[in-house]
């Protein structure tokens, strides 16, 4: 499996994974322009989207992808507060096992403020490999099969959040909606992780995070070299 | 016949205690104060959370006493925000400008526009001597969160505000025994949504987590197959 991060933050986010067979984006949230220079302009092999949820950073070129023939998986409520429809919208659901070629996939419910915001967990039958993809949440309440892959959520920290330049009732909005660090290392340490082989940390805000220190937190917790998810 | 005579009275007197150092000085301060605070509770005439709150009117009667002021203006001009005094931003300046620490009253240096506004108070003292207080400015309000908050005057009058606060801050820096320490009100309403709780994973962990696993058994590992046993050799015949 091999996941290369074509955006990744506040202003957009957008991964393109390769599996055995299967070539998927996680996210959409850039223009269908910068989609196209991520995957080197070959969006006719890209077998889906999946959509976590409405909010631009994350679906701002749904609609063109919509328009080149991509198929979207997501929420209904996602794609109802999107306004799109129509046969390339497939509406999954939470705890719904659904599929796209040689992958089963099973989406999950999120914490977040926005209508259905979704996970997805991601099984690669012919690699026998598994992906966990969560963005966008402020905790998991969930006990996952264990997974060879993690694309996560490494917000901000709560020092650089009390630090930080940002006004209270933003602040306030973060933790309710972001993953803190030391939530992301709970969440690990509940996990199987014998079988994890790559971990990547996403969606670090631009002014309450520090890649360096968290990466030293999950290698000194865990002893896993994180990776952290930076756009091109 | 008994004679009528004056008896010395074994009450203590209070008059002529001196309240100079607060209610909490003496016992003899702390009576009279208590006494003092019961007439202003019972009062209709003070805000609300002076009424019927000998406590809240204790206090009020303390802060009077020590900055020499009458107990009136502290219950006017004293708020209790979540538990926290503090004073109306018309109260810091009065009490700067009536303090005759300084030969001016409190004056203002504004520059620039918008949100490219600034201002700092500043006074004369009585050596002549420019006291200068820290600039204010709106990247500061902004950055501070006084300007996003719901309702935020900073947004409706900014010129004001940035002086009451910049005379808070002058007041806090070079004369805080004037006003205690104590912030300005509308500090302390800013104050408020600054500390937030943090829910501790204990507490979020009392509710069973949902398993997320897919039915469907993985393919088996491949298992190589058992070596077969040996085949025992029969016996050399002894010749």
């Amino acid at each position: 499996m091999e996941i290369k991060t074509i955006a990744s933050g506040s202003s957009g986010n957008c991964y393109l994974v390769q599996f055995a067979k299967v070539k998927l984006l996680l996210e959409c949230g850039i223009s269908f322009k910068r989609i196209q220079e991520g995957v080197g302009f070959c969006t006719s092999n890209i077998d889906g989207v999946l959509l976590t949820h409405e909010h631009m950073d994350h679906a701002r070129g749904v609609k063109a992808c919509i328009k080149r023939g991509l198929d979207i998986y997501t929420s209904i409520g996602t794609a109802e507060t999107l306004g799109i429809h129509g046969h390339r919208v497939k509406i999954v659901k939470s705890g719904q096992v659904f599929e796209i070629k040689s992958l089963e996939i099973i989406p999950f419910l999120v914490e977040h403020d926005a209508k259905e915001p979704l996970g997805f967990i991601i099984w690669d039958k012919l690699a026998n490999e598994k992906l966990l993809f969560f963005t966008d949440t402020a905790s998991l309440q969930y006990v996952f099969d264990p997974v060879d892959y993690i694309l996560g959520e490494c917000n901000y920290s709560k020092d650089l959040l009390k630090s930080g330049g940002y006004g209270e009732s933003t602040k306030k909005r973060i933790i309710k909606t972001h993953m803190e660090l030391t939530t992301l290392i709970n969440i690990l340490s509940g996990m199987d992780l014998s079988r994890l082989k790559r971990l990547y940390l996403c969606h670090l805000s631009t002014y309450n995070s520090d890649a360096h220190f968290f990466k030293e937190a999950i290698s000194e917790r865990f002893g896993i070299d994180a990776e952290i998810a930076k756009g091109e | 016949m008994m004679e009528n005579k004056v008896v010395e009275s074994n009450k203590r007197s209070l008059a002529g205690v001196q309240m100079n150092k607060g209610v909490f000085g003496s016992s003899d301060t702390f009576m009279v104060g208590a006494k003092m605070a019961r007439a202003l509770a019972s009062s209709t005439i003070v805000p609300d959370t002076y009424k019927n709150n000998e406590g809240n009117c204790l206090i009020a009667v303390d802060m009077a006493s020590r900055l020499n002021i009458s107990p009136i203006m502290v219950c006017q001009n004293l708020y209790i925000i979540k538990g926290k005094p503090s004073w109306s931003s018309q109260f810091i300046i009065s009490a700067i400008n009536g303090s005759e620490r300084y030969k001016s009253e409190l004056m203002y240096n504004m520059q620039g526009s918008g949100m490219d506004l600034s201002c700092y108070a500043y006074a004369i003292n009585t050596e002549g001597r420019e006291v200068k207080g820290p600039t204010i400015t709106m990247q500061m309000a902004k950055q501070e969160g006084w300007l996003s908050k719901a309702g935020s005057k900073w947004q409706t009058m900014p010129e004001v505000m940035i002086r009451y606060r910049a005379a808070s801050f002058f007041g806090r820096l070079h004369c805080p025994d004037l006003i205690m320490g104590i912030y300005s009100a509308d500090e302390v309403r800013e104050m408020e949504n600054a500390e937030y709780e943090v829910i501790k994973q204990e507490e979020k962990q009392e509710k069973p987590k949902e398993k997320i696993a897919f039915k469907q058994q993985e393919p088996a590992p491949e298992v190589e197959p058992e070596a077969e046993p040996e085949e025992e050799l029969p016996e050399e015949p002894n010749f």
